[in-house]
Parts: structure tokens; C-alpha cells; sequence
């Protein structure tokens, strides 16, 4: 799965300079981070265009799916789009750029791997929870994930979910000017 | 001008020459630039267990004997292009195997490090089965692999070994990229080390896992990431990254695998079954 997220600016690490002070908040928010020979190196925006290149496993989607359906999580069930989605925001983004520097979305999809899934899921049916002995994932619910997985998407319905999820608007596409009719005929 | 009038650098006893500091650095183990920070989050729910963790500078393998230390592999993936060719880099072997392949009718190099960490590519005519493997080590007739890959696995799933027939391998410039990620509950890592003792595999939701990698054009530093959901109870003491998809033996000197970058954690989380770890690990180059 390769997602390309457009960016009219992004986050980049430079050296603290000399006069800046680090406090315990700086570190403790992820605005700083150590550098290579001591000191730190802090995040700023870069702001002009670019875009982000995020490649996602099928084995991490699966994960993903599972996390969300973790007890202490609220065992919501997951579709491979909204995992993807979730992904984007929880894991890659947070690291990379403000979802307000979003401008659009490329997608490049794989097929959903039905064999691995069951590989990743299933021990999951059958390992219990530290409290209440039940099973972390209810085996009767597998037919529903597994059939959420598996749901036919398309990569236009990625970017239009990607789009929905990040809140960023469509740019419409400009319409045709005499020269591209000319050349469409 | 006379010489006077030039502006003179300020002398103290405390600076050193150029040479005195050069020979006082050879003394110490070097420091790279390209390095890894490691952050550890803890997804437990409303439990006390949840925490958002903060950068912390990694461990680079830079003592390492072998072609497991990250400056040989940065050197090799950066660098090593065509000249890395020879005659060799595209034969026939006589057999394969689930492990690598031998009968190499034309002289491998064995001098050095010799092919470890480059990338082969494997045909086998019966089967018509295409795949890749990372070389471990190799003799002059014979390579070693980790495995061999199903090139179309974004998870890389071990492939199916080619049968033949004829098998034609192709052997690549260049390293496997260290994108593979893994844990364990031993602690006390080293710049010597070239595996991860105590690798949890067998642990459900623990074994070694292809990160998410993301980069934004023009930034100076890429990211990993990975979600291991606990199903068992487990204290995690370090992560590492990898550049292969197995397992290391335990015997120093048999890894598999480039090992550049690994990282103890300050305050080593307990995870019960259910909870889950974020490793985020931001390379910058």
C-alpha cells in the first residue's frame, strides 16, 4: 500500500541554536529530539510544497485492525480502509506534517491477503485478557472482520475516505479549455 | 601589511592543535551523523499503563564485527554501484535451495565481507518462480540467504524456492535496506552487538515486522513505525532495526541480518495481554 500525501508545508529537524534553552516540556511535547553529538535538534515547518511517501505493509494494516479491536481499545471493528486511514493519523502524520498542511492524496492499492490475515488474527481468538480470561478477540466475530477486510475498495475510494478523515477539500477538476477539447476529438 | 596588523587567532592553553584533537579522537569510538531516535508509546486505553514516550538517541552498532555494523551498511547502500560488478554478478547455478543456492560455475568474491547484505535474484525455470534473498554469506561457488522472498509481499512473505530446469541468479549493487523492526525483553545492548538477544518471536504479536516507512521530499529524516499488540505479558528492554526478515542464531558471528540501530528503553514497559507498543524510529541523514 503506497500512499503519496500532497503538502503545502512539512515538519524537519534543525539544530537548537546556541541561545535556545531546552526545557523538560520541549522534550516531553516532541518538539525537540537528542541530536547526534549531544544537544538537540528541534522540529520546524518547512513551508513550501512537497509530498509525503508512506508505504504500509499488509501485515501492519492487520495489526492495525487487531489493535482496534483490543478490549482496553473498545473492540471497534475496522475496515482495511478506515485501518489505513488510522494509520495515516495515528502512526506516520503526527511525525511528518500538521493534517491542516494536507492538500490531497495519491493512492496505490494491493489486493487484501485473506491467508495472512487469518495467520494474524487467530491467536488472537484464543489468548485471553489479563482480567476477564475472555479472549481478546471473540471468535464469533471473525467472519465480520474478516468479510470488513475483505470489502471490495477501490483506490478512488481511499483518497475519497483519506479525504473525509483529514478533512481536506477536493479540488475540482478545472474544465477543459478549447486547445484540450481540440485534442480530445 | 605588516604582519602585525593581521588579525591573530586567540591563544589560551586551554585549545588544542588540530593534531592533538586528532589524536586525542582516535582514541574514543567514532560518532556517526546518520543515526536513529527511537520512541516508544504505550496504547493501554484508559489503563495506567498508556504513555506517550519521547525521542531517545539510539545505540549504533559501529564495533561490530562482520557486515552487521551500520557503518559498513550505510557505506555499501549508499555507495557501492556498478563497481561492485563482475562477471560473477549474473550466472547459472547448478542447485537451489530453500536457503540459498550452489554450483556457481564462476568464482564468487569471498575476500572481505565478501556479498553479505546485497540482494540476489533468483530464477527457476520448472517452476517459473522469480524471487529475491538477502545474502548472508557466501563461499566461491555458493550463496547463503536468509530466505528467499516473494517480491510482490509488502510484508515480505517468504516465496516459493524456483525449481529447475536452469536457475539464473543476479546478484545487486547495493544493500537490503534495514526496514525490519523487532524487540526483546533483554536489556544491556552494546556497539558490538550483531543481534538482538533474546528476540521475542514466538510470543504471539511480537515477531519481527516490516515497518511503515514515510519520508517527505526535501526533509532531512525518514520514519518507521510499528504496532505490536501484546498476547502475553511481556517487559520490552530494547528494540533494534534489521535488514533482514529472520530471526538471528543465537551464536555471535551467525547473525542474519544487518543490525545498524538499536535502543534500551529508559523505563522498560510491562505489557499484558491486549496492550499494545508504538515503536516510532526517525533516521536522520
Amino acid at each position: 500500500m503506497r500512499v503519496v500525501t500532497q503538502l503545502n508545508s512539512f515538519y524537519d529537524w534543525e539544530p537548537t541554536p546556541v541561545d535556545v534553552k531546552v526545557t523538560p516540556q520541549d522534550i516531553k511535547a516532541g518538539r525537540v529530539k537528542p541530536s547526534a553529538n549531544g544537544g538537540y535538534l528541534m522540529r520546524v515547518t518547512r513551508k513550501y510544497p512537497t509530498e509525503n511517501t508512506t508505504l504500509i505493509s499488509e501485515k501492519t494494516i492487520i495489526q492495525r485492525i487487531i489493535h482496534e479491536m483490543m478490549p482496553n481499545q473498545g473492540c471497534v471493528p475496522h475496515t482495511r480502509m478506515e485501518a489505513i486511514g488510522q494509520i495515516l493519523a495515528r502512526q506516520v502524520m503526527p511525525d511528518q506534517a500538521h493534517p491542516k498542511y494536507i492538500t490531497g492524496f495519491q493512492v496505490d492499492d494491493d489486493d487484501p491477503d485473506e491467508k495472512l490475515f487469518l495467520t494474524l488474527v487467530t491467536p488472537y481468538t484464543k489468548v485471553t485478557h489479563e482480567q476477564s480470561g475472555q479472549p481478546l478477540i471473540d471468535p464469533e466475530d471473525m467472519p465480520m472482520l474478516l468479510a470488513k477486510y475483505m470489502g471490495k475498495t477501490t483506490p478512488q475510494n481511499h483518497i475519497d475516505h483519506l479525504h473525509t478523515k483529514f478533512s481536506v477539500k477536493k479540488v475540482p477538476t478545472p474544465p477543459a479549455t478549447p486547445e484540450v477539447k481540440a485534442v480530445a476529438k | 601589511m605588516k604582519k602585525s596588523a593581521l588579525p591573530q587567532p586567540k591563544r589560551s592553553s586551554a585549545r588544542r592543535t588540530v593534531a592533538q584533537a586528532a589524536r586525542d579522537a582516535a582514541k574514543k569510538p567514532s560518532t556517526t551523523p546518520i543515526y536513529a531516535c527511537f520512541r516508544t508509546d504505550i496504547l493501554a486505553g484508559k489503563s495506567k499503563r498508556t504513555r506517550k514516550g519521547i525521542y531517545r538517541h539510539n545505540l549504533t552498532t559501529t564495533t561490530a564485527s562482520g557486515y552487521t555494523n551500520a557503518y559498513d551498511w550505510l557505506a555499501k547502500a549508499m555507495g557501492q554501484g556498478p563497481s561492485f560488478a563482475g562477471t560473477w554478478a549474473r550466472q547459472s547455478p547448478t542447485g537451489v535451495s530453500a536457503t540459498g543456492c550452489t554450483g556457481c560455475p564462476t568464482t564468487l568474491p569471498t575476500a572481505g565481507q565478501a556479498l553479505a547484505g546485497s540482494i540476489v535474484v533468483c530464477y527457476g525455470s520448472t517452476n517459473n518462480i522469480l524471487v529475491y534473498g538477502v545474502i548472508m554469506s557466501n563461499t566461491s561457488s555458493a550463496i547463503v540467504v536468509d530466505q528467499w522472498y516473494d517480491a510482490t509481499s509488502t510484508s515480505g512473505a517468504q516465496g516459493t524456492t524456483p525449481t529447475g530446469g536452469t536457475f539464473y541468479i543476479t546478484v545487486l549493487p547495493g544493500q537490503n535496506p534495514a526496514a525490519w523492526m523487532a524487540v526483546t525483553s533483554s536489556s544491556s545492548p552494546t556497539t558490538a552487538d550483531t543481534f538482538l538477544a533474546g528476540e521475542l518471536a514466538g510470543v504471539t504479536g511480537f515477531s519481527r515486522a516490516v515497518g511503515t516507512y514515510s519520508h517527505s521530499a526535501a526533509a532531512s529524516t525518514y520514519s518507521l513505525v510499528h504496532l505490536w499488540t501484546a498476547g502475553a505479558t511481556e517487559t520490552i528492554n530494547m528494540e533494534a532495526q534489521f535488514g533482514a526478515a529472520n530471526q538471528p542464531n543465537t551464536t555471535p558471528g551467525a547473525a542474519l541480518g544487518v543490525m545498524p540501530f538499536e535502543s534500551s528503553e529508559p523505563n522498560p514497559p510491562t505489557l499484558v495481554s491486549g496492550d499494545t507498543l508504538q515503536n516510532t524510529v526517525t533516521i536522520t541523514i
